[in-house]
């Protein structure tokens, strides 16, 4: 059965700090797909991820509640985000772009087959057409799988206001790409 | 809320469409959503637009993920950062350890002090005579002379106290 994040936290902060680990390997994935629907700078992207988890491991006996680790460090991310001093880009969700030295960065998993890929990128580039807060509300919530309380406590909005945004993503992406197959 | 015009739709499929993103998003109560699963069993058309939602979500929820190829890189130096940060918790808890061993060691004599004080601080002058009866020190004398006496006078009789 796989440990809960309550009991690698309580076990990091009882001097087992090398478990930190196993909370970066859960949860770095959604947090670097946040990042990098908010920012069109890979690198900058990577350095507020790993700023993230430092801060994260610093901070991790402020966590009131472990059970929100999740949201906790969503809000962390995107603090850092707001720190950069200015509006976050929407960046391409293509990925494939390039690293600190120009080199190019891996593209995203592939999909199944072409038709699927093909779906996919359109539906990417449909997202990409999102207002800002829309496509942040979607990626917290099925990307991170908050709810739409920790995504209205992350993102300073209320919770209404967070199904709205949900809601109206949804219905653009279903109007669009429902009868695909 | 519905997606599409649906004039034609019964009422009770028009509602339940309307509601339909609620219902999967866990937005409705417990009573509630019962009573629309109850209607959806027995309605193909809104199954099938319930199954068209469910596709929408799957399609995004695997789109946002898209960008996980990227994570080794994104990640690659973190553990050094990590490790620096382990460091320096040890130092801090380091420190803290031995700050609390100083600060035992004072509030212990602290305490030594105060109990000396308190035993020896506020003797009476009998206890102090006591003590130096104890002590190698030369002790003071303190009983009055009879003054009437050595003046030649008769001492003090018992009437005159």
């Amino acid at each position: 059965m796989e440990t809960s994040d309550r009991e690698i936290i309580r076990r990091v902060l009882g001097g087992e700090h090398e478990r930190f680990h196993e909370l970066v390997q859960r949860h770095a994935g959604p947090l670097w797909g946040t990042l990098t629907a908010s920012l069109a700078d890979r690198e900058e992207a990577r350095e507020i991820l790993q700023e993230t988890w430092v801060r994260a491991f610093e901070g991790l006996s402020s966590l009131r509640d472990p059970d929100r680790l999740r949201s906790w460090l969503v809000s962390i991310a995107l603090n850092l985000v707001r720190q950069l001093g200015r509006r976050p880009r929407l960046a391409s969700l293509d990925g494939g772009g390039e690293g600190p030295g120009g080199e190019p960065l891996p593209a995203p998993e592939p999909a199944d087959g072409p038709e699927e890929r093909e779906t996919l990128a359109a539906v990417r580039a449909e997202m990409e057409r999102l207002p800002r807060r829309q496509r942040e509300v979607l990626d917290l919530r099925l990307n991170h799988e908050l709810s739409h309380r920790e995504i209205a406590h992350a993102l300073g909005i209320t919770e209404e206001s967070s199904r709205a945004n949900a809601y109206q993503a949804l219905r653009r992406l279903r109007q669009r790409f429902a009868d695909q197959p | 809320m519905s997606t599409h015009a649906t004039p034609d739709l019964d009422p009770a499929c028009r509602r339940l469409r309307g509601r339909l993103a609620l219902l999967l998003d866990g937005g409705l109560s417990p009573v509630e959503a019962a009573r629309d699963e109850g209607h959806l069993e027995a309605c193909a058309g809104c199954r099938a637009e319930r199954e068209a939602w469910e596709r929408t979500t799957a399609l995004a929820a695997e789109a946002l993920g898209g960008a996980a190829g990227e994570l080794a890189w994104a990640l690659s130096g973190l553990d050094g950062r990590l490790e620096d940060a382990f460091a320096a918790r040890r130092r801090s808890r380091l420190r803290r350890l031995a700050g609390g061993a100083v600060a035992s060691a004072a509030t212990a004599a602290a305490a030594l002090l105060a109990l000396f004080v308190l035993r020896f601080g506020g003797l009476s002058l009998d206890e102090h005579s006591a003590l130096a009866r104890l002590s190698p020190l030369p002790t003071l004398d303190l009983r009055l002379p009879d003054w009437a006496s050595l003046l030649g006078g008769t001492p003090l009789g018992e009437g005159d106290r």
